[in-house]
């Protein structure tokens, strides 16, 4: 279950209430709640709000939480409202659109919109986060400065993943997908994934996240011999459906061994297995093991988020 | 000598907590009425029921033949009322125990209201007595509609409610519609904890019920049963049959709001109400909207929750479950599930539950809930029983 930010940057993030004060150094989370919603007040409402009585100009970053509670808004608006107000953000390095947890409204549910207009806009911006795959895209920015991208997701279309591969991004160091499920709109492929693992993007990658998988145990076969492993300091393959086919892929490969971390966390592995990976020479982290629901005679293995 | 005379089953594991605090505080075993013996006309109340006594009312919960025998007492009024699902008496006496299987709700609850009723009326007739509960009491936090709008009235904070009853699925989209509402809870109305609970939400053509009832077809009826797995119905049609079911048995809805989380989970307390002091607490995790499932959840210590709240808060809190019990002025305990926004701001009671102190790992400056029930007791009440505890 994904919880709300807690921080960002290192900053603590908060929600942002209209008449207090926010806690010097936080990044404040701009959302509506259910009496918001009940009493008409959009998040645009809340945002006029906030740029009127916060002095923005020396925030590190900005977090949107809840912006729709109708589920009938994509994220578009936000986008524009932010992307209109960005004179008022000179020192704005992280973004997050959509820290919006299930209690709010199911990931998949969330309706996102192209993002791309934040990063030009923000030519300095180092972090940008979003949640929900509906609706979302990226493009194939260019952007000098971006360190870190995460797309959280129930289901990430392959479109996303295919037009990042020809994307810009010379200090990107930390790419974070959700590849999620089919079930909820995951339509990734080994093939889309294939400039990433191939290295033929991002130049400076050093943390490689493909979370939440149910491709898990493939994405770990195409990985045995992928050059980024040469790349990259920590592979994050945690949350989803891994299961001893894809761990003894990890365990036989070379490239896995010169890596600083493995995160497996959430895995469906065998106690045999974790044993073996506890045995790489790199920190591994195989906590949190599932067994899977069994009924009508099969065990089912589910992604850690979905829907 | 004053004795506690206990309504009960007599395998109870409730019963056995009492008679566990009874003799840790150096006080004779309670006088034990079974309620199959009760249902049966093998004995009454006021033939055991002496000057001084105090009774105790436990759930007539987990026993088969009680539940029998109950749905049997409620057949007539049920096909009287000729609302919602209702078998014959001869019907239910001969019905086999399985497991989860969900009877006739509201016939059930008919029967203990007929048995609670003749209750009431021979302790009013009784010699002088105390009492714990008041059996109208018991019977009014077993129907979650009229707990709902007593609590409601009372300016206890709960969570929004329709207050109606609801005929079937369509009826209910129409009424959500109307109310601008695309995310509720689907209770019924005299089920417990997690039984028959049904975590709706609609958006854009797409639904999903989230629930751990399970639907099973059998010479095209659909019967229900209670599980441990959580199932997810996500087609209109497999939703429309179950919130139909659910519709057949009396349901409360109630507006899904968005609920707290710690450590990642969501959350919500149990807190157990003695003399009007909130007491005895247990925090419940859950990964999703269900919190109250007896089963997978994870629990948490009461101090977890505190860590995040004001002390001004708990004030708020604690003010709001003894206003809850003041509506119920006869009940000397109950509990109380309440939820939180996510920010710990605002908190609203869910449910409020006559038998709701089962809690026994659960401790307040050292004693259980039974022990702190009995001294509240006699504190109040019996000079015989305070001078044997002192």
């Amino acid at each position: 279950m994904i919880d709300h930010l807690e921080t960002l940057l290192g900053h603590p993030v908060v929600d942002w209430k209209a008449g207090e004060p926010l806690p010097a150094g936080a990044i404040p989370r701009v959302a509506i709640d259910y009496d918001d919603y009940e009493n008409k007040r959009s998040w645009t409402d809340a945002f006029e709000e906030f740029l009127e009585e916060v002095d923005t100009g020396p925030l590190a970053g900005l977090v949107v939480g809840a912006y729709d509670f109708a589920s009938s808004q994509n994220s578009a608006f936000v986008v524009e409202a932010i992307v209109a107000a960005r004179d008022q953000f000179a020192s704005l390095r992280a973004l997050f659109i959509g820290d919006i947890v299930s209690e709010e409204n199911e990931i998949s549910w969330i309706l996102q919109s192209d993002l791309s207009p934040l990063l030009e806009a923000f030519p300095d911006l180092e972090y940008l986060g979003a949640r929900g795959g509906d609706g979302l895209k990226v493009g194939s920015p260019r952007h000098a400065n971006l360190k870190t991208l995460v797309i959280e997701s129930g289901g990430l279309d392959g479109g996303v993943v295919r037009a990042l591969g020809e994307a810009d991004l010379p200090a990107l160091e930390h790419l974070e997908l959700y590849l999620g499920t089919d079930e909820y709109g995951g339509t990734v492929t080994i093939e889309d994934l294939a400039p990433i693992l191939e290295g033929r993007v991002f130049p400076a990658l050093k943390y490689l996240g493909l979370r939440d998988a149910e491709i898990v145990d493939e994405v770990a076969g195409a990985l045995v011999t992928a050059p980024v492993l040469n790349r990259i300091e920590t592979l994050d393959l945690s949350l989803g459906t891994l299961g001893d086919e894809g761990a003894q892929a990890l365990l036989d490969s070379p490239l896995v061994r010169g890596l600083k971390k493995l995160d497996l966390h959430y895995h469906f592995c065998t106690d045999a297995m974790q044993e073996k990976l506890k045995q790489l020479p790199l920190e591994v982290d195989v906590s949190d093991a599932q067994s899977g629901d069994e009924w009508d005679g099969e065990v089912h293995r589910y992604v850690a988020v979905n829907e | 000598m004053a004795r506690f005379v206990v309504l009960a089953n007599p395998d109870c594991r409730r019963l056995r907590l009492f008679e566990c605090a009874l003799q840790k505080l150096g006080l004779s075993p309670p006088v034990v009425v079974p309620y199959a013996a009760l249902l049966r006309g093998e004995v009454r109340l006021a033939q055991v029921l002496r000057a001084d006594d105090t009774v105790r009312i436990e759930s007539p919960g987990r026993d088969f033949e009680v539940e029998r025998l109950l749905l049997a007492r409620g057949a007539s009024e049920a096909q009287r009322e000729n609302r919602f699902r209702c078998i014959e008496s001869e019907a239910a006496l001969q019905l086999e125990e399985e497991r989860g299987r969900l009877h006739p709700s509201r016939q059930w609850f008919l029967g203990l209201r007929s048995l609670f009723e003749e209750l009431q009326s021979e302790l009013d007739a009784a010699p002088p007595h105390r009492a714990m509960h008041d059996a109208r009491h018991c019977l009014e936090m077993s129907d979650k509609i009229a707990c709902h709008a007593r609590l409601l009235a009372a300016g206890v904070p709960v969570a929004p409610a329709l207050g109606a009853e609801i005929e079937n699925f369509e009826a209910l989209l129409s009424v959500l519609k109307e109310r601008g509402w695309n995310r509720v809870f689907v209770k019924l109305s005299h089920g417990s904890s997690a039984s028959g609970v049904v975590a709706l939400q609609m958006s854009r053509g797409r639904v999903l019920a989230t629930t751990t009832t399970e639907m099973v077809e059998q010479n095209g009826e659909i019967r229900l049963y209670n599980s441990r797995r959580v199932r997810r119905y996500q087609t209109w049609r497999e939703v429309e049959v179950l919130i139909d079911a659910l519709c057949r048995e009396r349901v409360h809805v109630e507006r899904w709001l968005p609920k707290a989380s710690l450590g990642g989970r969501v959350c919500d307390v149990r807190l157990v109400i003695i003399d009007g002091q909130a007491r005895q607490g247990k925090v419940r995790l859950s990964r999703g909207p269900l919190t109250n499932l007896h089963l997978g959840n994870e629990r948490a210590p009461l101090e977890a929750l505190k860590s995040r709240l004001t002390e001004e808060k708990w004030g708020e809190i604690v003010a709001s479950c003894g206003a809850a019990m003041r509506a119920y002025p006869h009940s000397l305990m109950g509990g109380a599930d309440l939820v939180f926004s996510p920010d710990f701001r605002r908190h609203a009671i869910i449910e409020l539950n006559a038998w709701g102190d089962l809690l026994p790992d659960a401790r307040c400056e050292g004693r259980d809930t039974y022990e702190d029930e009995i001294r509240a007791v006699a504190y109040f009440g019996s000079a015989g029983i305070l001078a044997r505890m002192e």
